[in-house]
């Protein structure tokens, strides 16, 4: 067993198992991510298949009696969600629960929630052809509400409405959980057919991080994957398409406060390239400290937050803030003007140093963090670079390498290609 | 010096106090890369009307107060404390809830520079009319974003219906009108009143060494007077205060908290008794009870909905929260399902579930440095050592739980808060 380390090997044809094993946790966490390409027909039948999964299995096959077993293994958390990373979709299912060594009774916890996570998502229950249709029925209904309620947080839906502005046609305007006309469409027999297609076809990442012995969960995985017929037709990945112009969209909602978001598209050609572009975007709007943060808020009282994240999925930087309504025109101005700060040079070793400082930390609590590892993790296999699986330690002496002509460089390459604003109702109009 | 240790988590911690008064709870933690560290005081947004051992008597002070000065405490004469932070690379931040209010920050390298800057600007305010003014927009903003969360809005009307007076019942940031009440003095009278060391906390878990916290302490800290609080509170009755409120959000499902008003002991007794109704509160409707599955079934809840318990210095309360399309069938369900197993007796093995699941999310705290630095700092605030808080959930039976169904699960004292999407009318009328 390896200490503190990654490791990866191929158990079945287009089977993956990467394991983290760190005895610092009290706990496990086991995902299988399938990974298909994100496209408009088949978003919400398979975005349903996790939720379904998680309903129940051939071993455990009453909702309740599976969720009794879960308590009892010390309230393990068994969840599925599905998720876009640019053009790929991913359809997850993990569990989680703690250790051997703090389970009351002894019970060797990591094969047990590795072998309850394969029964769930290898040996559904299946009548007339297709999944359960109650279980589906339901499943149909949450699916419907998650999408209606991704209206629900503000800040995220005028951030996802922003990409989907700038990405229009493309898959990656697309979410990751379908439309509503899609969703209801669902039945059990095309989610079931979905579902075999998943199994079928799907890149397959399995991610085992924590304390516990992996070793069993391996054998058990290796045994169950290699019973499957497969022939997997991964994602492809594509460099993003662009809009030549900007796209700008305003919408009206019932809201106290606007949300303004702009995204920027990027084309790094290599991974030196990616880590200034990563800097830039902290330097710019990443940290309490950053241009946007000391001036858009603090400075002029603009915005409550204000600030830029790199979407590596897609290669974009978006910059987000709530703004009061009527202010929307000077935040825009002064959202930019700090950008063209930035391609003047105007900013200090300091600002350079002290960013690189703080991602030092974020960095650092990858590596202290169950979910974050595994998120870690996966992004790095999602993203297949070129210079292999990177540790979070090995990117963070990536970016530390970046001089200021290459965050220079990054600033000036981005392109503004997508504004949008959520606004209340009296303000429409007065833009 | 007290080593206090675990033998289930195979761990220790020490707890002392300082020359200066403060205390301090430090658990070095192998592996990790980072630390994570929380200086706090037990003064909250229900700390409304007080006076100290010095003062004549009480004063009133403005909702939101509490949040106010946690923004303004960042801010000194020459430069603020996040442009400090930037000098070290630590990740700073600060919380203000219903009972306390934490600085914090966590690091992976730089920890005893941190420290200082943790130590000296907690213990250092400078407030100007100028400033604060500069602060109550910047409030005011953050005060509009909470008008239009969902969540944060069912939460709050839910406090506002089980409780009378209790201050728990109010807006944590105040409101646009309150903050406009706070001035400069102000804030330095609730300053001088609840961050004197005494009374206040420090709690460190992770990479770091305890003899590092000692020479940050000692060359930062230096002794201050004692001062005794005394908090006004209003006598709050059992009963809530209204059973039905709603108001209408941009929101595509209705949203809904469920609340149960406990009765209210000691701060300790709340938190440990807390730990038990995170166990009813699975017994009654967590998802393996046959509660839950009647509701999911039919539609009523959906994957939002889960329930938590909340306790502080006179409040205890659970609440079941979720979405549903018709919220208030699910709300009465859940009553008659309290009110069936307090009369018939908790199912043994619905127990057995109960007590491995919050036994399990007690240790799962363990497995990060912001998990511990905060159990510690729960355990100082309300008297209890950390690992007692396992332990309480280790040790919980059958019994006991059955004797706080009673107690905290009655209908006649629970309250019903629901969020309907904006534009459509309440199906009937309460």
């Amino acid at each position: 067993m390896s200490q503190n380390g990654f490791g990866r090997e191929k158990i079945a044809d287009g089977v993956y198992f990467s394991h983290v094993y760190d005895q610092k946790f009290y706990s496990n966490r086991i995902s299988i991510n399938l990974v298909v390409p994100l496209a408009a027909e088949t978003a919400a039948e398979y975005a349903i298949v996790p939720s379904i999964l998680r309903l129940g299995c051939r071993t455990c096959p009453d909702q309740t009696v599976l969720n009794r077993r879960l308590g009892l293994l010390y309230g393990a958390s068994l969840d599925g969600g599905a998720a876009s990373f640019g053009e790929m979709h991913v359809l997850s299912v993990f569990i989680k629960g703690i250790d051997k060594r703090v389970a009351l009774h002894g019970e060797n916890m990591a094969a047990l929630l590795g072998e309850l996570l394969c029964d769930v998502v290898l040996d559904p229950l299946i009548e007339d052809s297709g999944f359960k249709a109650g279980y589906t029925e339901i499943e149909k209904n949450n699916l419907i509400d998650t999408i209606e309620s991704e209206m629900n947080d503000k800040r995220v839906y005028a951030q996802n409405q922003c990409v989907s502005l700038l990405f229009g046609d493309s898959p990656r305007a697309l979410r990751p959980y379908g439309t509503v006309e899609s969703a209801r469409r669902v039945t059990p027999q095309s989610a079931y057919t979905a579902y075999r297609r998943l199994i079928e076809t799907a890149r397959i990442e399995i991610l085992f991080v924590g304390s516990g012995d992996y070793e069993p969960a391996l054998s058990l995985f290796r045994e169950r994957f290699a019973g499957l017929t497969r022939s997997p037709a991964p994602a492809v990945r594509q460099a993003p398409l662009f809009p030549e112009a900007t796209l700008e969209r305003t919408e009206q909602l019932e809201v106290a406060q606007g949300k303004l978001v702009l995204a920027f598209s990027s084309s790094p050609k290599d991974e030196r390239e990616l880590s200034a572009l990563r800097l830039m975007s902290a330097i710019y709007g990443g940290t309490p400290f950053s241009k946007l943060f000391l001036n858009v808020r603090e400075k002029l009282s603009l915005c409550y937050y204000c600030s830029a994240r790199y979407d590596r999925g897609n290669q974009i930087m978006m910059v987000s803030s709530g703004v009061e309504h009527e202010k929307k025109g000077e935040a825009y101005d002064e959202i930019l003007r700090q950008l063209d700060a930035l391609r003047e040079g105007n900013f200090t070793e300091e600002e350079m140093k002290e960013t690189l400082l703080l991602t030092n930390t974020s960095f650092a609590s990858v590596g202290d963090s169950l979910y974050a590892l595994g998120n870690w993790y996966l992004t790095q296999l999602l993203i297949g670079s070129q210079a292999g699986v990177l540790s979070p330690a090995e990117e963070q002496a990536r970016m530390a390498a970046v001089t200021r002509e290459e965050v220079i460089a990054a600033a000036r390459a981005v392109q503004l290609g997508a504004v949008y604003f959520l606004t209340g109702g009296e303000a429409l109009g007065k833009d | 010096m007290e080593k206090m240790s675990s033998q289930r988590l195979h761990q220790e911690y020490v707890r002392l106090t300082h020359s200066s008064g403060l205390q301090m709870y430090l658990c070095p933690m192998e592996g990790f890369s980072t630390a994570y560290a929380m200086l706090g005081t037990p003064y909250g947004s229900i700390n409304t009307c007080f006076k100290t051992d010095k003062d004549s008597g009480f004063l009133r002070v403005p909702g939101g107060i509490a949040h106010f000065l946690e923004h303004k405490l960042f801010e000194n004469e020459d430069c603020d404390a996040f442009a400090r932070y930037a000098k070290t690379g630590a990740s700073a931040n600060a919380y203000t809830s219903f009972d306390r209010t934490c600085y914090l920050y966590e690091c992976s390298e730089n920890f005893s520079e941190s420290l200082e800057i943790l130590l000296d600007f907690v213990t250092h305010p400078y407030f100007t009319e100028a400033t604060v003014n500069k602060e109550q927009g910047i409030i005011g903003q953050e005060i509009r974003m909470y008008d239009d969360s969902p969540d944060w809005r069912v939460q709050f009307n839910l406090l506002g219906a089980l409780y009378h007076v209790n201050p728990v019942r109010l807006d944590i940031a105040g409101t646009v009108e309150s903050i406009s009440e706070i001035t400069a003095d102000l804030l330095y009278r609730c300053y001088n009143t609840f961050y004197n060391l005494h009374n206040m906390a420090l709690t460190v878990a992770g990479n770091f060494t305890v003899g590092e916290v000692l020479a940050v302490a000692d060359r930062v800290l230096g002794e201050s007077g004692k001062v005794t609080i005394e908090n006004f509170r209003e006598n709050e009755p059992d009963s809530v205060k209204e059973r039905y409120v709603e108001q209408k959000l941009a929101v595509a499902t209705p949203m809904f908290n469920i609340g149960f008003k406990g009765r209210a002991r000691s701060r300790k007794e709340n938190v440990l008794n807390s730990i038990l109704d995170e166990m009813l509160v699975e017994v009654i409707a967590g998802d393996a009870s046959p509660l839950y599955r009647r509701l999911y079934d039919q539609s009523l809840i959906n994957q939002t909905f889960y329930g938590e318990s909340m306790a502080g210095e006179d409040y205890l309360c659970t609440m079941y929260c979720g979405e549903s399309k018709d919220p208030k069938r699910v709300y009465e369900e859940i009553c008659a399902e309290a009110a069936r197993i307090a009369e018939e007796g908790i199912d043994p093995e619905m127990f057995e579930v109960a007590k491995a699941t919050i036994y399990g999310r007690y240790v799962s705290a363990f497995n990060t440095v912001e998990g511990v630095a905060g159990l510690l700092i729960t355990g100082a605030f309300s008297d209890i050592p950390m690992y007692d808080l396992v332990d309480a959930a280790a040790n919980a039976t059958l019994p006991l739980l059955q004797e706080r169904l009673r107690e905290d699960f009655d209908a006649a004292r629970s309250a019903l808060s629901v969020i309907l999407p904006a534009g459509k009318k309440a199906e009937e009328d309460e």
